[in-house]
């Protein structure tokens, strides 16, 4: 009998026999675990799913494993990753822990000793310290002590022996993922699976499969029958992330099963009861991809039996500070640096700035800084760097900045600033200003500095009247209220 | 033959009936490895036989047959130098494809068992 669930591996090696090998067996003590022979099937796999652990070969066959160190890194930080390695390459192995990996793995290792080292690093351990404020949300890796940090403390000690569904709404890079794995781990389903899928990640056809199963035959690659991932975490936790992209016909048989607790695998008439508590989380307003018909009203009541708002960075700054002290312990450990907390002043710096990518840029940031750093302090030039674009630079400096610093505010609100400081401008001086800095930016950012610039103007021009603004944006006032709270907006300053 | 098996090599899985399909499999897949890279080999095509002896360590270290493992290690580094010994290696590639016949030799016997 398979031991208790220990979380989802990926595997990545050329060698199938090989692969076969380790799926079993660590199948067998707890894993469930996913196989990729080469760099883009683990890229295809981190994309989609939450990964607790990476099993990456060195040498896979044409391509070089350690090139796909740097993106597992950056693209799923939470997954630790473990270089796999015969015993002629420790060398490379000892380099691969200096550039990002948890630990390395022999390949004649016996099974019952890999899951053991993947367990001391994937496990939560139950003495840690409890001085990174929430307390037992600490534990878990929730980092924070602010009052928007304890009120959604406080909200998930309500949630979480509740089965009710948990949609979780906010920013890109709020930890909305972190979020959902601490509420399974401090439930009382806290044994049992958690799983996570992007719903944004994987191709319709697929998609279907993997959430209900299939009987062998169902289609012409079903050669066994499969469970789905809604029947496997049963008693435990899935987390729809990026459900605003779920495709329209499959929120219909979502909803289906939301409803009846039921899955029917794809292929079979008989449908499967079961327990699973699901929780769904987008950056998407979902009201307005209900209003614009990509998403289904009668699912988004059902998935929003409990909403819960994670706030934005800008408005829990006093975490800043606990945060970045998190993620230089971390980046230390990780690339083997003895990087000390930031100076004075540099901590300023970092939490004036506004962090439109909230955590994860934070996080980023850090990391950066940790690597590139020459001395065992970090400078401002080290965190801000990806900012150091020419337009991107206010264009009121102050006098105490130098030519070198960085912006104080984000590229968002950069964008913004030279309306506002020129209110009286004409719609063709507007559009000049969007051209110049919104292309500077990532499109989730673009789209953001523009509805930013947009709700601006409009209350600029309705002399902060809401029921005028949601008039000409075609808009709810409910969605004008919720786009002020996320922009941070006052509309006393436009009367 | 028979009598040229004299010792035949057992995975250190061997009692672990969970394994015992996939050790066949790795076993019955042993000689489609050997043919390959006799090909890579003959037409000395050093890279491609350091690639499959790379493989075959890898997962002769996995199955539980560290000394195929070594020995393919061998050939790997061998048929990766800039100066290439070729009798060297293919003294070496004859010490692994004995090894194959050992092992194959204590699979039959343990499923005899």
């Amino acid at each position: 009998m398979p031991n208790e669930y220990n979380g989802r591996l990926l595997i990545v090696d050329d060698d199938r026999q090989t692969c076969a090998f380790w799926k079993l067996a660590l199948s067998e003590l707890g894993f469930l675990v996913d196989l990729a022979h080469n760099l883009d099937e683990m890229k295809d796999f981190v994309s989609r799913y939450s990964i607790d652990a990476v099993l990456l070969d060195l040498n896979l066959g044409h391509e070089n494993g350690l090139d796909g160190l740097p993106y597992l890194v950056s693209k799923s930080p939470l997954s630790k990753v473990f270089v796999l390695t015969a015993h002629a390459s420790l060398e490379t192995a000892i380099w691969a822990l200096q550039n990002g990996a948890t630990g390395y793995i022999t390949k004649d290792t016996a099974p019952d000793d890999i899951a053991a080292q993947i367990n001391k690093h994937t496990q939560v351990p139950d003495n840690l310290p409890m001085d990174l404020g929430g307390g037992e949300f600490a534990r878990v890796g929730m980092i924070g002590n602010s009052k928007a940090f304890q009120e959604l403390c406080q909200r998930l000690q309500q949630l979480k022996n509740v089965d009710s569904t948990i949609l979780l709404l906010g920013e890109s890079g709020t930890g909305k993922e972190v979020i959902a794995r601490s509420l399974h781990k401090i439930s009382n389903r806290s044994n049992e699976r958690f799983e996570a899928i992007n719903c944004a990640a994987i191709p319709e056809n697929l998609l279907e499969s993997e959430l209900f199963g299939h009987k062998r035959g169902a289609f012409t690659d079903a050669k066994v029958d499969r469970k789905g991932i809604l029947e496997l975490c049963s008693n435990g936790t899935l987390l729809f992330d990026e459900i605003g992209d779920m495709p329209l016909s499959l929120q219909a048989k979502l909803l289906r099963v939301l409803q009846e607790r039921v899955v029917t695998p794809v292929g079979s008439a008989t449908p499967i009861k079961i327990q699973t508590r699901v929780i769904a989380a987008t950056h998407r307003d979902l009201i307005e991809e209900v209003q614009s018909g990509r998403f289904r009203e009668d699912l988004y009541y059902r998935l929003s039996v409990v909403p819960l708002y994670i706030p934005p960075l800008r408005h829990r700054k006093e975490d800043i500070p606990l945060l970045v002290e998190s993620f230089i312990n971390e980046f230390n450990q990780r690339f083997n640096r003895g990087i000390t907390m930031p100076a004075e002043s540099v901590m300023r710096r970092l939490i004036a700035y506004d962090w439109p990518g909230n955590i994860r840029e934070l996080r980023n940031a850090i990391e950066r800084a940790v690597v590139l750093t020459q001395n065992d302090h970090i400078r401002v030039e080290d965190l801000f760097q990806h900012l150091h674009l020419p337009n991107n630079t206010p264009k009121k400096n102050t006098s105490n900045q130098s030519n070198a610093s960085p912006p104080m505010s984000s590229p968002l609100s950069n964008a913004s600033a030279a309306l506002h400081n020129e209110p009286n401008r004409s719609s063709s001086s507007r559009e000049a200003d969007i051209d110049e800095k919104i292309f500077q930016l990532p499109l989730t950012e673009a789209k953001q500095a523009f509805e930013k610039i947009y709700l601006e103007s409009l209350l600029n021009d309705t002399g902060g009247n809401i029921s005028e603004t949601s008039k000409r944006a075609g808009r709810y006032r409910a969605d004008i209220y919720r786009l002020l709270e996320r922009y941070d907006l006052h509309v006393d300053e436009f009367r | 033959m028979a009598d040229m098996i004299i010792d035949p090599i057992y995975s250190l899985y061997k009692d672990q009936p969970i394994y015992r399909d996939l050790l066949k499999d790795f076993v019955e897949c042993l000689d489609e490895r050997l043919v390959l890279s006799s090909k890579a080999l003959e037409g000395q095509d050093w890279k491609d036989l350091s690639r499959l002896m790379h493989q075959l360590k890898g997962a002769a270290a996995t199955y539980g047959f560290p000394g195929l493992a070594a020995l393919a290690g061998i050939i790997e580094l061998d048929s990766a130098t800039e100066s290439i010994e070729e009798a060297k290696i293919r003294a070496s590639f004859q010490e692994v494809a004995l090894t194959c016949k050992k092992i194959e030799a204590g699979m039959a016997q343990l499923l005899e068992d």
